[in-house]
């Protein structure tokens, strides 16, 4: 069983139940979306797949091996990726400071290679690396955390709504690195994501969930933006038509 | 007079600023109001004497063993304490309430099995020596000196090493920490070690110049919590310049009025800073998106 799969996923907040019954796989070097109304249990099921919440039920597994048992830092450790809602950054610590958390574990060289290759993915961190990142703009520190993710080379990205708070030019901007660097890493990409037509337009394959369970899949997303899916799942449109 | 008493009232601060270092440490990194460090304070000086007056133990070897019990006793602290707590998502007060239940039993533990009385870890007359008008005892050299290694290792600490950042990074977002692939719960643990072990340092010193009971810890604790507020919540280094400032205005105080007048100064000052600067003296006012980030 290559690459990431849920089987039978149920987790949640205390005695709230967000996800029931969650079985996907994540086709390897391909961008699957998650989409799916607000609290639909999209965060939720990253935060399983990282490790940030225990599944009451059901397992994990990366590459054949079950990890459901593992803490988030082995995961990352394992070559997930995972980029927190909001960009989040370490505010008190320096943009370089901050590329460095991401890469710690690597040897002195491989950091100093993917710094290198994160800057030129993100130039205009260059300029900024020994500012305190509590002080960048939205769009920079939404840049740097994707930096972040990426400078420790992982196989597995997760993102968590990477366009929430941004402009639509930043959001495209930022989609638009997802896609070119899941072509030029061969990198797997789930993304979480709200803004469903932006995901739609670079997703290979979609998963649409409601009410914590998987509702709706695809591998033709374009076909969603015209046929009527999209509205029958926010909106509850065409639900119970014969 | 005067020479004499600023240097007094620097010694005195360079103990304050030690346990100030640590509690600032544990508190900056973790947000855990640890009123249970007076505790690990009290206990260091009380493990020192069992070791070395009722065993026998030489001096620096009990010191030693000192000090690694009581970084195991950081550890243990958070562990069986704060995380479960934090883990359950309690609140703050909820936490300090625990802290200094915590604090409670363990002095209370100790004045059962040692008594209420005073101690003298190192009995007998210490030599002293004298530079020009100032005469200081070994064990206030050896206090002043042991401050500015710990001092200076630390920020070298903090400021280069991995660990420092990855210690400043848990302060910032612990989740992220783990998110980038790093065992928080390690630095966690490593951080209630040392700043438990700068108490301990601070309480040995203080214990073997002038003695010990089980009351010491508290006034520890607050001149070193009071230090903190005084340098800057969230700066390392604010704490200790803290401990320093508020040692020599307690000397002075000494100087104009009485001994016993000491702790009124310590809350006047800490009254004053949270009125007209509660950032502290070196405290940095942060953006609020900061803040919300």
């Amino acid at each position: 069983m290559n690459g990431l799969n849920l089987i039978d996923i149920c987790a949640g907040y205390g005695k709230k139940e967000v996800l029931r019954n969650i079985t996907l796989s994540v086709e390897q070097e391909k961008i699957t979306a998650i989409i799916g109304p607000n609290g639909a249990g999209k965060s939720t099921l990253l935060k399983v797949i990282t490790g940030f919440l225990k599944p009451t039920q059901g397992s994990v597994w990366l590459d054949g091996r079950e990890v459901t048992a593992s803490a988030p830092h082995e995961r990352v450790k394992a070559g997930v990726a995972y980029f927190m809602q909001g960009g989040r950054v370490f505010p008190s610590l320096t943009v370089s400071e901050n590329l460095e958390m991401g890469c710690m574990r690597l040897s002195p060289d491989q950091r100093k290679k993917n710094t290198a290759t994160v800057l030129e993915l993100f130039p205009n961190l260059k300029d900024m690396l020994k500012r305190r990142s509590g002080l960048l703009s939205g769009g920079e520190r939404q840049a740097l955390a994707l930096g972040m993710v990426l400078v420790s080379r992982p196989r597995y990205l997760l993102l968590d709504e990477p366009s929430a708070g941004l402009s639509p030019r930043l959001v495209r901007e930022a989609l638009d690195k997802v896609e070119k660097i899941n072509k030029n890493w061969k990198l797997t990409v789930l993304i979480a994501e709200q803004n469903v037509r932006a995901a739609l337009g670079i997703a290979h394959r979609v998963c649409a969930l409601a009410n914590g369970q998987v509702v709706k899949e695809t591998e033709k997303p374009e076909e969603w933006l015209s046929d009527g899916s999209l509205e029958q799942l926010f909106l509850g449109i065409g639900q119970g038509k014969p | 007079m005067l020479p004499q008493l600023i240097a007094n009232g620097l010694v005195m601060g360079c103990s304050y600023a030690l346990v100030a270092l640590g509690f600032a440490l544990i508190y900056n990194t973790t947000r855990t109001f640890h009123f249970a460090h007076g505790g690990v304070y009290v206990l260091s000086a009380y493990l020192l004497y069992t070791f070395r007056n009722l065993w026998g133990i030489p001096l620096v070897p009990a010191a030693i063993l000192t000090l690694l019990l009581i970084a195991f006793l950081g550890v243990a602290i958070d562990e069986v304490l704060y995380r479960p707590l934090v883990k359950r998502g309690s609140s703050q007060p909820i936490q300090m309430l625990s802290s200094l239940g915590l604090y409670i039993v363990i002095i209370n533990l100790i004045a059962m099995f040692y008594g209420n009385e005073t101690k003298m870890l190192s009995p007998g007359v210490q030599p002293t020596y004298t530079v020009g008008h100032i005469i200081l005892a070994r064990t206030q050299i050896v206090t002043a000196v042991t401050f500015v290694v710990l001092f200076v290792s630390l920020l070298f600490l903090l400021r280069k090493s991995r660990m420092g950042k990855t210690i400043r990074a848990l302060r910032d977002d612990p989740e992220l920490v783990s998110a980038s692939g790093i065992n928080a719960r390690f630095f966690r643990w490593s951080v209630f070690a040392l700043g438990s072990v700068l108490a301990g340092v601070a309480a040995i010193l203080a214990g073997l110049d002038v003695g010990i009971d089980p009351n010491i810890g508290m006034t520890a604790l607050l001149s070193g919590a009071v230090a903190v507020i005084i340098g800057g919540v969230g700066v390392f280094e604010g704490a200790a310049l803290g401990g320093i400032a508020l040692g020599l205005l307690q000397s002075l105080a000494i100087w104009q009025t009485s001994a016993r007048w000491q702790d009124m100064v310590t809350f006047v000052v800490l009254i004053v800073f949270l009125l007209f600067r509660p950032q502290g003296l070196f405290g940095i006012r942060r953006r609020a998106e900061e803040m919300a980030g």
